[in-house]
C-alpha cells in the first residue's frame, strides 16, 4: 500500500479526472496551477507514512457510543413550497434540468 | 449614548435588565456604529428591520417583566446557520440568493431566550480557509492594527466576520463554527475569546456542513463570564442531530472565577519544539507562571501524536468536505449556470460557484477517496486520528486542563499567505488536533505582541468538561496586561 503512494504523482490527467469525478469544471490555465498545489499538498500529507498504524482501529468521530437511532417514521412534510422557494427552474411541483434521455 | 466599547454581553444583559436603557436604545446604537464601521466588511446581510420590531417587543416584555434571559440583547451570526427568511450565503457564490425555510438550533435557542438578529458575519467560503480571504465577498478586516503601522490585517478564520465584529464593539456576542481552529484562531488574532466546546456540545442541525465530524459551533465574545453565559444557552440535546450528546448542560457561569489551587495544568512537551514567534513562546510561559502563583500544579505531557494532526485534517476534512458540498448542483437551491446537458449544468455550476480554496479541498478530498486511494490516504488518517486522541486520553489522566498558544503568530496582513496554502494551513497547528479528538478549548486574550497585535492562549479540557476552561480560563484573563488598543481608525 505504502510503495503504491510513493509511486502515485499527480499529473494533469489526474486533475482532469478528479474534476469530472466532483463535477466541477476546471479551466484549462487553472488544471496547471492546481496540479502544483495539490502535488505538494499531497506530499506533505504522506508524512503520515512514517507513523505505524498496524492494529489501529480507524476513527471516524470523537464519538463514544453508537449513533443513535429512532423509529423510521414520518415525522415532517407537506412543505412542497418550502422546499421550491430556493429552486432555480420548477414546474408544478418539480425541479426541472435539461433533458437526460435522448 | 451608551459606552459600546467597554460593553460586554453580561454588562448589558444587567442593564437592560435594570431598565438602564431599553432594547430599542441599544439596538439603535448597534446599528449606529456598524453603520459607520462599513470599512471592515464583517457583515454580509443586515436585519436591521426585523430587529426593530424585535426590540419593540423585548422592551414590552421587560416593562411587564416577563423578560427572558438573553431579552433584548443584540447578537451577530455566522453567515452559516440557516436563518429562516433571512439569506444564508456561506459567503459563496453559489449560495449568493440562498434563503433558507428553516432556523438552525443554535439561533432558534438563543432567539427563544430572547435575543435580536443584527445580522449575518462573513466567513472564509464555506468556512474553509484562516484568513477570512476565501469569502467570495472579499475579505473582512480586522479592527487591529499594530503600533505605527497602516497595514490592513486579517481577524483570522474562518469565523473573521464573528471574531472581527465583537472586537470592533458591533455585536456582544457572535456565534462561530470550529472545525480547525475557526473559533480559536479568529479569537486569539482579534483580543477575543472563542470557544469551541465538545463535539455533540452543541446542535450542528441548520449549519452549512463542512466535515462533519470535525465541525463544532461556539461563542465569540469579550470576556470569560460571557462565553460561560453564551454557551449556558447554546448547548443542550437536540434529538435533529444524531450526534448532539444527551447530558446535562452545566450552570458554566457558576465555574467563572473559581480557584485552581491544587489542580493540575499540562504542558505538551512536544509543542515546545514548535516554530512559535518569539513573542508568543514568551506569552505561553508567562501564562504557565500565571498559574503557577495561582497554585497548581505544571505538569509536563506528552502529545507525540499531534504533529501529524495537520496532515490528517488536511485529508480527513476535505474528504468530508467533498461528500457535504456535493448538494450544491445548481438543481435544488442555490446558484445555477447552464449548461447543454446535466452534466454540464453541473460542472459550470460548481465550476463558476465555488471559490479556488473551495475547489481545491473538493478535489484533495475527491482524490483521497477515489478507488485506489481510500486505504492509502482516508483509511490511514482516520487510524493516526485514534492514535492523537488517545494521546489526549493519556494526558487527562494526569492533568485538568492543556495550556498551549492558540497560533503560532499574531494577525497576518491581508494578502500576505493566500498565495501559499501549506503555509495558511500552519496556522492551524496549535488548535487541529483538539477537533480530530473532539475536546473542548478557548482560546482567551493574553497580552499584545512586540507590535501592539493580540495573542491568546488556548486551554483543553477533557470532552464535556468546559466548565474547567472558564475556571482556568479566569486566570490569564485577570493576569494578563492591558489589551484595550483599538484606535478605531475604521470609524467613518
Amino acid at each position: 500500500m505504502v510503495s503504491k503512494v510513493n509511486q502515485m504523482t499527480i499529473t494533469k490527467d489526474t486533475i482532469r479526472k478528479i474534476s469530472n469525478l466532483a463535477k466541477i469544471s476546471i479551466a484549462d490555465q487553472e488544471v496547471e496551477k492546481l496540479e502544483s498545489e495539490i502535488s505538494s499538498i499531497i506530499r506533505w500529507v504522506e508524512a503520515l507514512n512514517e507513523v505505524d498504524t498496524e492494529n489501529v482501529d480507524p476513527m471516524s468521530n470523537s464519538l463514544t457510543g453508537a449513533l443513535r437511532m429512532r423509529e423510521d417514521l414520518v415525522t415532517d412534510g407537506n412543505k412542497v413550497s418550502d422546499i421550491l422557494s430556493n429552486s432555480p427552474v420548477d414546474d408544478e411541483n418539480f425541479f426541472v434540468v435539461p433533458k437526460v434521455i435522448e | 449614548m451608551i459606552d459600546l466599547v467597554s460593553s460586554d454581553l453580561v454588562s448589558i444583559r444587567n442593564s437592560l435588565q435594570n431598565k438602564e436603557f431599553t432594547a430599542i436604545e441599544l439596538l439603535n446604537e448597534y446599528i449606529d456604529r456598524i453603520a459607520k464601521s462599513s470599512k471592515l466588511n464583517l457583515f454580509n446581510t443586515t436585519n436591521f428591520e426585523n430587529a426593530l420590531k424585535a426590540a419593540q417587543e423585548s422592551d414590552q416584555k421587560i416593562i411587564r417583566g416577563e423578560a427572558r434571559s438573553l431579552e433584548g440583547i443584540p447578537i451577530g451570526v455566522k453567515d452559516l446557520f440557516c436563518t429562516a427568511g433571512i439569506k444564508t450565503t456561506a459567503s459563496s457564490k453559489i449560495l449568493e440568493n440562498f434563503v433558507p425555510a428553516y432556523e438552525s438550533t443554535i439561533t432558534q435557542k438563543l432567539k427563544d431566550q430572547g435575543m435580536i438578529l443584527l445580522g449575518k458575519l462573513s466567513n472564509d467560503e464555506f468556512a474553509m480557509g484562516s484568513s477570512n480571504e476565501t469569502s467570495s465577498f472579499g475579505p473582512a478586516v480586522s479592527p487591529w492594527k499594530g503600533d505605527s503601522s497602516d497595514k490592513e490585517l486579517v481577524p483570522g478564520g474562518s469565523s473573521g466576520g464573528s471574531s472581527g465584529a465583537v472586537a470592533a464593539s458591533l455585536c456582544p456576542l457572535a456565534t462561530a463554527t470550529d472545525t480547525g481552529g475557526s473559533i480559536r484562531q479568529p479569537a486569539a488574532f482579534t483580543g477575543t475569546v472563542g470557544l469551541k466546546p465538545t463535539y455533540g456540545r452543541c446542535s450542528r442541525w441548520g449549519i452549512v456542513a463542512f466535515a462533519s465530524s470535525l465541525d463544532q459551533a461556539g461563542p465569540i465574545t469579550k470576556t470569560i463570564a460571557d462565553s460561560a453565559m453564551a454557551l449556558k444557552y447554546m448547548a443542550g440535546y437536540d434529538e435533529k442531530d444524531s450526534t448532539s450528546a444527551d447530558i446535562d448542560v452545566e450552570d458554566y457561569e457558576q465555574a467563572v472565577g473559581q480557584s485552581i489551587k491544587g489542580m493540575t495544568v499540562g504542558v505538551p512537551k512536544e509543542y515546545e519544539e514548535l516554530d512559535l514567534e518569539d513573542d508568543i513562546k514568551k506569552n505561553w510561559q508567562d501564562a504557565i507562571n500565571w498559574y503557577k502563583l495561582e497554585g497548581a500544579e505544571i505538569v509536563s505531557v506528552s502529545l507525540p501524536h499531534s504533529k501529524y494532526a495537520l496532515p490528517a485534517y488536511y485529508i480527513i476534512a476535505p474528504a468530508e468536505a467533498s461528500s457535504n458540498l456535493a448538494r450544491y448542483d445548481g438543481v435544488k437551491y442555490g446558484t445555477r449556470m447552464t449548461g447543454d446537458n446535466l452534466d454540464d449544468l453541473y460542472k459550470n455550476t460548481r465550476g463558476l460557484g465555488f471559490g479556488p480554496e473551495v475547489k481545491r479541498r473538493i478535489l484533495i478530498g475527491t482524490y483521497v477517496l477515489s478507488a485506489g486511494y481510500y486505504d492509502a490516504y482516508y483509511l490511514k488518517a482516520q487510524k493516526v486520528r485514534r492514535l492523537i486522541h488517545s494521546d489526549f486520553v493519556e494526558a487527562f489522566k494526569k492533568v485538568d486542563v492543556i495550556i498551549t498558544p492558540t497560533t503560532p503568530t499574531t494577525a497576518f496582513g491581508i494578502g500576505e499567505n493566500l498565495s501559499d496554502p501549506l503555509k495558511m494551513y500552519s496556522n492551524d497547528i496549535l488548535t487541529v488536533p483538539v477537533n480530530l479528538a473532539g475536546l473542548p478549548a478557548i482560546s482567551i486574550p493574553s497580552g499584545l505582541d512586540s507590535q501592539g497585535l493580540p495573542m491568546g492562549i488556548q486551554l483543553i479540557a477533557n470532552h464535556f468538561n468546559e466548565g474547567k476552561l472558564f475556571q482556568f480560563g479566569t486566570v490569564v484573563e485577570k493576569s494578563r496586561s492591558s489589551i484595550t488598543n483599538q484606535s478605531e481608525w475604521w470609524l467613518e
